[in-house]
Order: structure tokens, then sequence, then C-alpha cells
């Protein structure tokens, strides 16, 4: 059993309770339609911390990108539809400069990438605010945005179905490119990808870069779900898609990791914060069956995950009783 | 193709070249820190001129003297309440004396010097008030929205309608714990005597006042409450009474339903006091005066935009049909229509402390359409900053007492057709105390 069997096995669960707790009106087009644009954004910023756990590293820019993404998206068009692609296009560079930066920081100058992001982030959001002023006077950002974001089939987000192709190409990619294999190898190993005549740090720069790319667009698509998007939109998704990709089995330090396995990994989240809501739960409540069952879903998926970790623990314990044993002997 | 030689060579190159970048770094971050922070540290002296005085209309000459008195100025209170509370309801007589005191003062026509005082001190953050005596006023609250900044303003014209006032700070940290008590700090450091604010994060912040009043200064909060705490960290708090509001919400509730009908509850962060005392005494009026009318689902939603909407969704996931949702902030209900909208459902009506021109609009659009719904709101509260400055500020200089507690009365409120401002943005928080021509210059200093 992998962590990928697991952690699928946990989103069926949950969604099976989902059914019960429900009486199965969870399935329903109007229900999917207002639930899934989140769980499509989970996925998004998932995906992207995914890029960054491979390389053993971890993303706390991830809120700032999707705020400094919605103040664009809010004042750069005035809510014109005209100037959509270009506000686009803005918030596409500054997401691509805020990877750039972590990257460069990270991976050229050695730092940790934990304190690297998080000031990075701060940084972004002192000038995003600078370039909000004082009081915002748009209401909303462009209608086109909001309509393509609000847009379902059958009740299935188009922010979810966007989230899953590229999710999607980022398997493909990464699985069965040349690129996309070097990323992963030079991800998995610095040491090893200069060993084998990699661009290590090149490609180890653009996984930051790819993921902010990914936090961009789960920005852009939040800012016109939201239609008014303010400077709490992104504080969501400061742990949560961490949480979503070690479910789904990926090492924090460093190495391949799954898509499809961190897909699994945002349903679970958004459909464990679902069910607990549904069930009325308030106050410290959540917090607390929300902790035990992802400490349950780590411990699984790291036992699977690292059997010879099983192994060593028992031989180390078998080589304590060999020696009490031996002491034992001797007095 | 990069080497390992070059690898390991970068090694100690890179040791030095990251010292730089940290001390870079460290410096971006303190440049970018001071003049992101509301700039407090950094007086900047006002080229206005002092309010000349704080009880007759202000002199039309910039050079006048500096007044020696501060005799209340008084203004049409009853008019003035009406505009506060947004409702000719409440007889401004039955007020607390300490709100009545504030919203006299309130009621005086800024004069054209005091309103360009009033733009300066609260775009620079700090200012210097030329003439002013030597009373600091500090403001601390996290910027995070448009109501906070409504708030500043109206504390800050409140603060220049005394002579006696010299200067006034304003430090506007993050959303955390630790900058807010920095914050305090900072404003005791720089000389406040009177550190007002919104305390976001109740006893929490108490040990921080209570070393400022230690220092000297004397503190007053307004709207959100910090139960427990003694005035010697936290001298007034201006407040409303919860549970009375959980009563008016009820009331309001069997008005809309009758004798049967669901409610849902929708709470802020999980576990505020604010929440708790509200939901509570919904029910217990409920149970003694409706029992017919159930609370069927009650969510947290942090007061953000996602949290509304994913509590939203789980309320329609749950097969609960609310009648109504009752909620302590309105300013993410817009979500909860949104999420409404998504599924396809009839939006339930809505109980709302505060008021927000999105939600107005959502509300004015679907008037005559069978996506109408019913919004009861309350006013926007930001005046409650003037009489946080003042109870102090009367203190300080009539020798008046400061009250431990000025409750104010918080009328609900059915939507009307005039409370939707199209000229205005989303999150404007609806009618003000503040002159209209200066909420015209806040509104086009973007």
């Amino acid at each position: 059993m992998t962590p990928l069997t697991v952690i699928a096995i946990g989103v069926v669960l949950l969604l099976a309770l989902a059914g019960l707790q429900t009486s199965g009106s969870i399935f329903g087009q109007g229900i999917l339609s207002a639930f899934t644009p989140l769980v499509g954004i989970m996925v998004l910023a998932a995906a992207g911390q995914a890029l960054v756990i491979g390389t053993g590293g971890i993303d706390l820019s991830v809120p700032s990108a999707i705020t400094v993404v919605g103040i664009i998206m809010l004042k750069f068009p005035d809510g014109q539809d005209s100037m959509l692609a270009q506000a686009i296009i803005v918030s596409l560079v500054a997401v691509i400069l805020m990877g750039l930066t972590n990257g460069i920081l990270v991976e050229i100058f050695g730092l940790n990438s934990l304190v690297v992001t998080l000031a990075v982030g701060m940084l972004a959001i002192g000038f995003a605010r600078l370039y909000r002023g004082q009081i915002l006077n748009v209401s909303s950002v462009p209608p086109l945005l909001v309509d393509f974001s609000g847009n379902n089939i059958a009740g299935i987000s188009f922010i979810l179905i966007a989230s899953f192709v590229l999710a999607g190409l980022a398997t493909f990619v990464t699985w069965l490119t040349v690129p996309g294999r070097r990323l992963v190898a030079s991800s998995a190993s610095v040491a090893a990808g200069i060993l084998v005549g990699l661009k290590a740090r090149f490609y180890r720069v653009l996984a930051y870069v790819l993921a902010a790319v990914l936090y961009g667009v789960a920005g852009i698509l939040l800012a016109g779900l939201f239609r008014t998007p303010d400077l709490t939109i992104g504080a969501p998704y400061l742990l949560a898609p961490i949480v979503a990709v070690v479910l789904g089995g990926a090492v924090l330090t460093g190495g391949r990791v799954s898509f499809v396995a961190t897909v699994c990994g945002a349903l679970f989240v958004s459909l464990l914060t679902l069910n607990l809501q549904v069930a009325g739960l308030t106050g410290g409540a959540p917090a607390l069956v929300q902790g035990l069952v992802l400490a349950l879903g780590l411990t699984m998926v790291f036992l699977l995950r690292d059997k010879k970790v099983l192994r060593s623990l028992r031989s180390r314990r078998n080589a304590g009783g060999n020696e009490a044993l031996l002491q034992g002997s001797v007095h | 193709m990069e080497s390992s030689t070059t690898a390991r060579r970068r090694t100690p190159r890179g040791l030095t070249v990251k010292n730089l970048v940290v001390a870079t770094a460290g410096i971006s971050a303190a440049v970018l820190l001071a003049a992101c922070g509301g700039g407090s540290s950094t007086p900047s002296s006002s080229t206005a001129p002092a309010p000349t005085t704080s009880a007759a209309p202000a002199p039309t000459s910039s050079d006048a003297p500096a007044p020696t008195t501060s005799a209340a100025p008084s203004g049409d209170l009853q008019a003035e309440v009406n505009i506060a509370l947004n409702t000719d309801t409440v007889d401004a007589a039955s007020l607390d004396p300490a709100i009545q005191a504030a919203l006299t003062r309130a009621a005086v026509p800024l004069t054209p010097e005091q309103t360009a005082l009033a733009f300066e001190c609260w775009s620079t953050g700090d200012c210097t008030i030329p003439g002013g005596g030597d009373q600091v006023v500090g403001y601390i609250s996290p910027e995070l929205n448009t109501w906070r900044k409504f708030a500043r303003m109206e504390a800050i014209i409140q603060a220049i309608t005394y002579p006696e006032v010299g200067r006034i700070i304003s430090v506007m940290p993050e959303y955390d714990l630790a900058q807010m008590q920095a914050g305090v700090r900072q404003l005791s450091a720089d000389g406040a005597t009177v550190i007002t604010g919104y305390n976001d994060f109740g006893p929490a912040l108490a040990p921080a006042f209570k070393a400022a009043q230690d220092a000297g200064a004397k503190v007053s909060i307004f709207v959100g409450p910090s139960p427990g705490t003694g005035t010697d960290s936290i001298a007034s708090q201006v407040t409303s009474d919860v549970c009375n509001n959980g009563n008016l919400m009820a009331d309001k509730a069997i008005a809309l339903l009758g004798t049967t009908g669901n409610i849902a509850f929708f709470n802020g962060t999980p576990g505020n006091p604010q929440g708790a005392g509200w939901n509570k005494c919904v029910e217990d009026t409920l149970a003694a005066k409706a029992p017919g009318i159930k609370v069927v689902f009650k969510a947290d939603t942090n007061w953000t935009l996602q949290g509304a909407f994913d509590a939203a969704t789980a309320l329609l996931a749950s097969g609960k049909d609310a009648d109504i949702i009752m909620y302590d902030y309105a300013d993410p209900m817009t979500q909860i229509v949104k999420a409404y909208d998504q599924a396809g459902k009839k939006i339930p009506a809505f109980i709302t402390w505060t008021s927000n021109n999105d939600l107005f609009k959502d509300w004015s659009t679907r008037q005559g359409t069978d996506k109408a719904f019913t919004l009861v709101d309350t006013n926007s509260m930001t005046w409650c900053s003037r009489v946080s400055v003042s109870v102090i500020l009367d203190s300080i200089i009539g020798g008046t007492e400061i009250p431990a507690l000025v409750l104010y009365p918080m009328p609900f409120i059915e939507a009307t057709a005039a409370d939707y401002k199209a000229d205005k943005p989303a999150d404007y928080p609806g009618l003000t105390t503040i002159p209209s021509d200066l909420v015209d210059q806040m509104l086009a200093a973007q």
C-alpha cells in the first residue's frame, strides 16, 4: 500500500461521510458548484507548494502571493474587462518576481527557505499595500473574471477543472518530458544533479518560479470568485497546502512529489473542513478533530513511505535488548 | 553544466555573500517597515494650523492664536446621534453622558483648517499640531480595511477639536499580537498621554496596555471589548451590551419569522467571547419568546471572505434550510450571497452587526426580483472611536471621571434604498459622522 492509496482511501471515506451527513446533497449540482471552486484553489496552492517541497524547501509566501495578486486584479483593471489581460500579465510578473527572489536567495545564496519565503512575502505585501493606497475605490474585479470563476459544468467549478488540468499537465511534464525529469532529478538532490551534468541550481530556482505562477493563477481565480478581494484573501493558504502535500506522501527533505497524490491531499483537507462544519462543530472542536485526523494520516503516510524506518527502529530495539542481555550477563 | 568543483568552491564565497544579503535584506526590511508601518516613528511636522479653540467655531484665519480654554463645543446632538446610529428612533438624552459629550463635540462643523489638518494626520500617520498643547493622542489598530481607516479618522477629528492636543500618532501594525504589543510600547515611548484603538486581541493585550498606563498614558478601546480586564490596564471600554444585542437580534428574528423558523449563527474567530455572548442571548430570548424558532447551524468564519463562503457552503450542504443567518460582521456577508447564488438557492434573511456598501449593493440590485432578500443591519460604529478619545481627554483636561465602561445602543434597522451609495467603494462602512468633504478626500487618496 502506497501513500497515494492511503490518501485516496481517506478521500473516499470523507466523501462517503459527507454523503451521509448531507443525505447525498453534497453530490447535487448546486452544492458542488459552491464547494468545488475553493477545492480548486487549494489544489493549485498545494501543487505549487509541492514543487517547492520537492526541493526540500517550504514556501511561506503563498498567502502573500495570493493577496498581492488579489490587490492587482482589483486595482489595475479598474473593473474593466478590456484591462483583464494586462492585469493577468502584471499579476503573473509580480508573482514570478517573488518566486525568482525566493529561488535565488534559497538556492544560490543558500539561505533558509522558511526565512526567505516569509521575508519575501512580507516585502511583497508591503509593496502591494503601498500600491493599493489608503482606500481602494474599486468595487469589483472585471466581470469577465467573475463570470469565469463562478461558472461550472454539471456543478464542477471551472476553477477545479482548471486546477485538475494544471495538475495533470504537471504530472505529464515531470514524468514524461526531459526538462521535467531534470527538474525532478535536480529537486531530489542538488549534488547528484550536478554530478550527472544538470544545471541543478537553475532547475531548483525554476521550481520556485513555477510554484509562484501556480499561486498567481490561484490568486487570479480566487479574486474572480470573491469579486472584491481584500487583504485577508490569502490567509487560509499558509499551512493547509503544506498539509495537503505531506498527506500526499511528500518528504519534507525533498524528492519526487506526486501531483496526483497532492490533489488527493488537497481534496482531503477541503473535505475534512466541510465535514466538520456540516457537523456543526465550532470553537476548539474542529481544530482538535483536524489535528487528530491529520496526525493520524501523516503517521500512516510516514510509516508506509519509509518502511526502512520501521525496520531500523525494530533492529535498534533488538540491539538494545541484546545489549541489555549482555550487560545483565556481566553483572 | 555545473561541476562539483565549482559547487564546492561556492561554499566559502557564498557565506560572505550570504552575510551581505542578510544585512541588505535587514536594512531593506527596516526601511520598508518604516515606510509601511504608518510612519509613526518619524514625526512629520504639520504645516496646517492648530485648531484654535475647542469651544466656539474656529476662526477663519490660520494664524489665529492658540486657545487657552477647552470648554466643550456644542452642536445639534440629536442630529448627530441620528447620523451615528443611522436611525431617528433613539433619544439622545437616553444615551450614556460620555456619548452625549463626545457627539455634542462631534456635531460642531470643522473649519477648513481643521479638515486639512485631519486629512494630513490621517495620511501621514503622525502629525504635530502647531500651537497645540502637550497632549499626545496615540491610535493603534491593524488597518485591515476601510472600516478601520474611517474609525481612525473619526478619532483624529475628535482629537483635533481639543486645543490641548499637540500631536496625533497612528500605529497600524500587522494583525498580530506581538506587533500590537510592540505598537503599544512604541506609542508609550513616543509620549502618548492618550492611547485608543480597536483591540483585536482582548485581554491578551492587557499587559502591554498596563505598562503604557504605568508609564503615564490612559487607555481607552472601542467596539471590541476586553472582558475581565481591569481599569489598571484599560481605563475605559466603549462597547455595546453584547447580550442585549443578542436580545435585539432575537426580537428582529421573531418580527420577521413569527413563531417558527430556522436560524444559523455565523461567528468570527473560534471561541471569541463576543460570538459566544450574543449566541447565548439570542437562544435564551428565542426559548422564552418563540420556542418554535430553532438555531439549526453554527459555524466559525474567522471574519474572512473565505470563512464566510466556506460556512455558507457547509450550511447549504447540511440541508438545514435557514430562514435567517445572524452574523456580527457585515463585510464577509457578500460571500454568503455568492455561495447561495452559486448553489442556486434562495438567500435567507440576514441580521448582522455593522454595515457594508457591497452588501447594500447586493441587496438593492435584487429588490423586486425573485432573488430579493431581507437585510437588517446596524450603524457602522466607526463613530465609537470619538467617544474613546473624548472620555480620556475630558478627564485629563476637564477633570471628569473616566467611565470604565461606556455602553452604546445598537439598534437593528432594515436596509432601505438610501443605504446603498453607488459612488462609494465596496467596503465603505456606511453612514459616518466624518464630514462628507473629508470622506471624499479620503476616498480620493489612493
